[in-house]
């Protein structure tokens, strides 16, 4: 195997895998391979597509924050590798998908923060909570890296709610606080109240696997729209219409390839939620 | 969130016999949430996580200088603020810097040490006093 994982709770060892088996095909590239344990800051200023890459970057730590990368976030990071399509540019990009952290999401944090214009900001925010959601769950460590990146990009608390209603259609909830026993017990309670297909958008559940493996089902498009059991169809279909303005692909044109590949899947869900609800 | 890991002096590895142990020292006040918590190995996994996460978050602001954003300087992050080392040898233990401290250390800048310093603050008063009354006669004779 030609890339090494770096021995983290951060590995992501599928989607090097993935990116492996692409540098393979490309194996008639005359560049060099990075040499191991080169690391995304090492190789950053080398590459072409840094604005890509940085997002990629940032995309790939929302999608694996919480500890796992759900089949589906897998596939969106590969095919968000995909976008940027320069076989010159696959050493940074294994080192952007092997879940950076510490220096490596410094130096993509500062290029990204220094080169976004006011317009591409909000879009990398609201491109982050799109991808948060992704499984209609919003996790505590999903909840405070948007919040990190929403703060680095200018965004104040207030901001950052008015945002998050818009793209999933409910309040942004408070990040909860797994060292008080409160929290334990509100959580329990809460699973234990709740029938398993009307669990709550924001139930924060760390343990169980992510709904984004389970296939779409009524209760996971109800999740997905933002919507409540029982909505009409004209809700369905206004809710449908918001959505898609703000989570079309065309948007993130400015923010490069890897942002329109991670809004083209969230936009694919989107329409597959609505065509089970207005079924 | 609490750093239960920082407030118990051990590290995130420790077996349970260590936590059990550090946990008998611990204060009253959080000690029945780390026990809930540390003790229980899932509850501990899905803790762990998310304080590896908040100490990332920690670095990146402190190098990105987003320590005092209204995001970030609320109580429940206190456990996991970051501040740059401060330069020269290492303070004896249980000696803080303070505001005050801070003071006294440019006022003690002088041939006259200790002594002086405390005119010090006599002396700003009268320079300003004197800067003030200068620029009110520059005023009064251009008005003039």
């Amino acid at each position: 195997m030609l890339v090494r994982a770096r021995a983290s709770a951060w590995d992501n060892p599928i989607m090097a895998q993935s990116v492996s088996a692409k540098r393979e095909k490309n194996d008639a590239d005359t560049r060099a391979a990075p040499a191991e344990g080169q690391s995304f800051a090492d190789l950053f200023h080398r590459t072409q597509h840094k604005q890509s890459v940085c997002m990629l970057a940032i995309l790939s730590w929302v999608a694996a924050c919480d500890g796992r990368i759900p089949r589906r976030e897998q596939e969106l990071l590969d095919k968000i590798s995909e976008a940027v399509d320069d076989p010159q540019e696959l050493g940074v990009i294994e080192a952007a998908v092997r879940q950076p952290q510490g220096r490596d999401l410094e130096v993509a944090c500062r290029y990204l923060k220094r080169n976004l214009d006011r317009g591409g900001r909000k879009l990398l925010v609201q491109l982050a909570v799109t991808m948060a959601i992704q499984d209609g769950y919003l996790t505590v460590t999903e909840n405070l890296v948007l919040q990190f990146i929403a703060d680095l990009m200018g965004f104040s608390p207030r901001g950052l709610g008015k945002l998050f209603e818009q793209i999933a259609r409910r309040p942004f909830p408070q990040a909860g606080d797994p060292s008080s026993i409160k929290w334990w017990l509100e959580r329990t309670a809460g699973k234990q109240a709740r029938p398993a297909n009307l669990s709550g958008s924001d139930s924060q559940d760390d343990l169980e696997p992510s709904a984004a493996d389970e296939p779409m089902t009524y209760s996971i498009a109800l999740r997905v729209m933002g919507l409540e059991p029982g909505a009409t169809r004209e809700a369905i279909h206004a809710a449908y219409r918001r959505l898609a303005k703000t989570r079309h692909p065309d948007r993130y044109a400015p923010l490069g390839s890897a942002a329109v590949a991670t809004a083209t899947e969230a936009f694919k869900r989107l329409h597959e939620a609505y065509a089970i609800l207005s079924a | 969130m609490k750093d239960f890991y920082k407030r118990l002096n051990v590290d995130e590895s420790a077996p349970e016999q260590t936590l059990r142990d550090a946990l008998h020292r611990a204060s009253a006040r959080w000690r029945q949430d780390a026990e809930y918590v540390l003790l229980d190995p899932k509850r501990r996994a899905v803790y762990d996580r998310n304080r590896r996460l908040l100490l990332t978050i920690g670095e990146l602001r402190l190098h990105l200088g987003l320590n005092y954003t209204r995001f970030w300087a609320r109580q429940e992050f206190k456990d996991f603020w970051q501040e740059l080392a401060p330069a020269g040898p290492a303070k004896a233990p249980g000696r803080k810097v303070d505001a005050k401290m801070i003071a006294g250390a440019f006022r003690a800048v002088g041939r006259r040490g200790r002594r002086h310093a405390a005119r010090v603050g006599m002396g700003w008063i009268l320079a300003t006093s004197g800067v003030i009354v200068l620029l009110l006669g520059f005023l009064w004779h251009f008005a003039t």
